[in-house]
C-alpha cells in the first residue's frame, strides 16, 4: 500500500517537459493519473513544482487526462471567460475553501455555470474548472508579485477540483502513515492538527499531507493519497519542537501567514504514498497537563468531517462525496482529541491504538 | 445543520389533532370518539398518504442511526432508532396507517407513542423536503 516518495527536488526525473513558443508543459503522473500542466510564466510553474508529484503506480484510471493551464493576463477584462444567464452563485466572502491555510487568502467568488466552476479571486485571478472533462484553467493579473505560497494554493485546488470526479476527495486533514495504517488528523485552523502532525512524525510516522488530504473511494476499498505541500507552523507550534526552534541555520521560511518547511528536511523518515485510513482524530487544544482521547459518534465524525454546503456544485459528486465519508468514518476509529500541554508524548497515546487497528 | 433526536420535541411540535384516535385508520388499539368527527376526516385522508423518500436525500446507516444528506443544500440529518425505523418504511408504496402498524410490531412502542412518533416524523420531514412533495 505505501510506496517512495518522489522528493520535489527530483521531479525531473519523473516528469516530462516540453516547450513550444513561450508555452510550457510539464507531464506528471499523480497517482497515476495523466497530469498535464501548461504554463507561459516560470513565475507560475513553481505552483506545480512546489509540491511532490508521484509516480510509478498502476494506473487506477488510465486513459483519463487532467489539464491544469495558468496563465498571465494584464486584467479582469482579459479573462476570455464568459458566463451564462443560468449562472450561480455558490459562494461569496471569505471562508475557506480548501485547507485551512487559505482562510485569508480567498476573498472570491464561486459560481456555478453549466458544470463549470468559476472561482474570481478578488484582486488576482480567475480560476475556471471543468472537472468533467478534466481541465482548469487559470488566469492571473500580476503572477509575478504573487507569493508562491499563493500560487501552489490555486493549483492545488484546480487539481483537488479536478480529481472529484475520479472519486477523489479533498479533506480538511493532515495525513500520516504508520506500517500501512493511515492517520488523519481533522479540524479547522488553530485546533492542533499540524501540532499533531509534527509530533507523530519525528516518532517515526510517515508524512502523507498537511492542510489538505486526498480521499480515494475505490468501491471496495479506501486509501488516503499523499497530496504533500510544504509543512505550515505557528510560532506558538515551533516553540514545542527543538528540531525546529533550534535548528541553525533555521529550515524555516517565512509563508505568507505563518513559516514553512519541508517535511524531508527534518525528518529522516521518508514520505508515504499511499495508506488505507484507520484512524480519525479531531483535536483540539486545551490547557490540561495530559492529552486524552475521547471516542468520537460516527455521525458526528461525519459531519465534521463533510465540507461546507455552500460548496456542493454537483449533486451526484456531492452523493458520491457523501457515501465516500460515510465509508471513511465506518471503517475508521473516531477520536476527539484532547490535546494538552504534553505535545511530544502524543505517540505514545496514538501508536498503541493504531497498531491495535 | 446537525438535527438531533426528533423524538424529544416531537409532543411539542405536533399539534393535538393527531394525538388523538381516528376511526379510519383501523388500528386495533385507537378509535375514534364522535365528537372528533372533523379532525378525524382529515386524519382518515392524511393516514392513507404513502410517503416516499425524496430522491435527492441519501441515507446512511450509522450505529443505530441514520445519516440523511440532502443533495441539494448539504445539510445533514440524523434520525435517531425510530426515525431511521419509520424512514426505511417511507418507500411511497405503506399507508401511514400501515408505517404505524409496522412500527408497533418492529420497536414494540405503544400505539400511541408509535402514533405520534410516525406523525412527527413525516410531517416534519415533509416540511424539509425530504419527501417526495408528491407523497406528503
Amino acid at each position: 500500500m505505501t510506496g517512495k516518495r518522489v522528493c520535489p527536488r527530483t521531479l525531473t526525473a519523473q516528469t516530462s517537459m516540453t516547450t513550444t513558443a513561450n508555452l510550457h508543459e510539464h507531464r506528471f503522473s499523480f497517482h497515476g493519473l495523466d497530469l498535464r500542466y501548461r504554463t507561459s510564466m516560470p513565475s507560475l510553474l513553481s505552483s506545480a513544482t512546489a509540491w511532490g508529484v508521484y509516480s510509478q503506480r498502476d494506473m487506477p484510471d488510465a486513459g483519463s487526462q487532467l489539464t491544469i493551464h495558468f496563465e498571465e493576463v494584464p486584467d479582469r477584462r482579459a479573462v476570455p471567460v464568459s458566463l451564462s444567464s443560468s449562472a450561480r452563485r455558490l459562494f461569496s466572502g471569505t471562508r475557506p475553501v480548501l485547507g485551512n491555510s487559505m482562510r485569508a487568502l480567498w476573498h472570491c467568488e464561486i459560481l456555478e455555470d453549466g458544470g463549470r466552476l468559476l472561482v474570481d479571486v478578488r484582486g488576482q485571478g480567475v480560476l475556471m474548472i471543468d472537472a468533467q472533462r478534466g481541465n482548469a484553467q487559470g488566469y492571473f493579473f500580476r503572477p509575478s508579485a504573487m507569493h508562491r505560497d499563493s500560487l501552489d494554493m490555486y493549483f492545488r485546488y484546480a487539481l483537488s477540483e479536478l480529481l472529484r470526479p475520479k472519486n477523489i476527495f479533498a479533506l480538511d486533514s493532515t495525513a500520516l502513515e504508520l506500517h500501512g495504517r493511515g492517520v488523519l488528523i481533522a479540524g479547522h485552523s488553530g485546533c492542533g492538527k499540524t501540532t499533531a502532525l509534527l509530533s507523530l512524525l519525528r516518532s517515526g510516522y510517515r508524512y502523507l499531507s498537511d492542510d489538505t488530504s486526498l480521499l480515494w473511494d475505490r468501491g471496495a476499498g479506501m486509501e488516503v493519497l499523499a497530496f504533500p505541500a510544504t509543512i505550515e507552523v505557528a510560532d506558538r507550534t515551533v516553540a514545542f519542537f527543538p528540531e525546529l526552534r533550534d535548528a541553525s541555520p533555521s529550515p524555516l521560511r517565512q509563508g505568507i501567514y505563518k513559516k514553512s518547511f519541508h517535511a524531508e528536511e527534518i525528518y529522516p523518515v521518508t514520505g508515504a504514498r499511499s495508506c488505507e485510513p484507520t484512524m480519525i482524530l479531531f483535536p483540539q487544544v486545551t490547557n490540561m497537563p495530559h492529552s486524552c482521547l475521547e471516542p468520537l459518534s460516527k455521525g458526528h465524525a461525519l459531519e465534521a468531517l463533510m465540507p461546507q454546503p455552500s460548496f456542493f456544485q454537483n449533486e451526484e459528486l456531492a452523493k458520491r462525496e457523501f457515501l465516500a465519508l460515510s465509508r471513511l468514518v465506518q471503517r475508521s476509529a473516531s477520536y476527539r482529541l484532547h490535546f494538552g500541554l504534553d505535545v511530544l508524548d502524543l505517540p505514545s497515546l496514538i501508536t498503541p491504538l493504531v497498531e491495535r487497528h | 445543520m446537525w438535527c438531533g433526536s426528533r423524538l424529544t420535541d416531537q409532543s411539542a411540535s405536533w399539534p393535538q389533532p393527531f394525538s388523538v384516535p381516528d376511526a379510519d385508520t383501523d388500528c386495533p388499539e385507537k378509535s375514534v370518539p364522535p365528537t372528533q368527527e372533523p379532525d378525524a376526516a382529515h386524519w382518515g385522508k392524511m393516514m392513507r398518504l404513502m410517503p416516499a423518500r425524496n430522491p435527492l436525500v441519501q441515507g446512511v446507516p450509522m450505529e443505530g442511526d441514520t445519516i440523511l444528506f440532502d443533495l441539494r443544500t448539504g445539510r445533514l440529518h440524523r434520525l435517531n432508532s425510530l426515525g431511521t425505523a419509520i424512514w426505511e418504511q417511507c418507500t411511497g408504496s405503506a399507508t401511514l396507517h400501515e408505517i404505524h402498524r409496522a412500527i408497533c410490531a418492529r420497536t414494540g412502542l405503544s400505539s400511541d407513542r408509535a402514533h405520534d412518533g410516525v406523525v412527527s416524523f413525516i410531517s416534519q420531514w415533509s416540511h424539509e423536503g425530504l419527501l417526495s412533495s408528491d407523497t406528503v
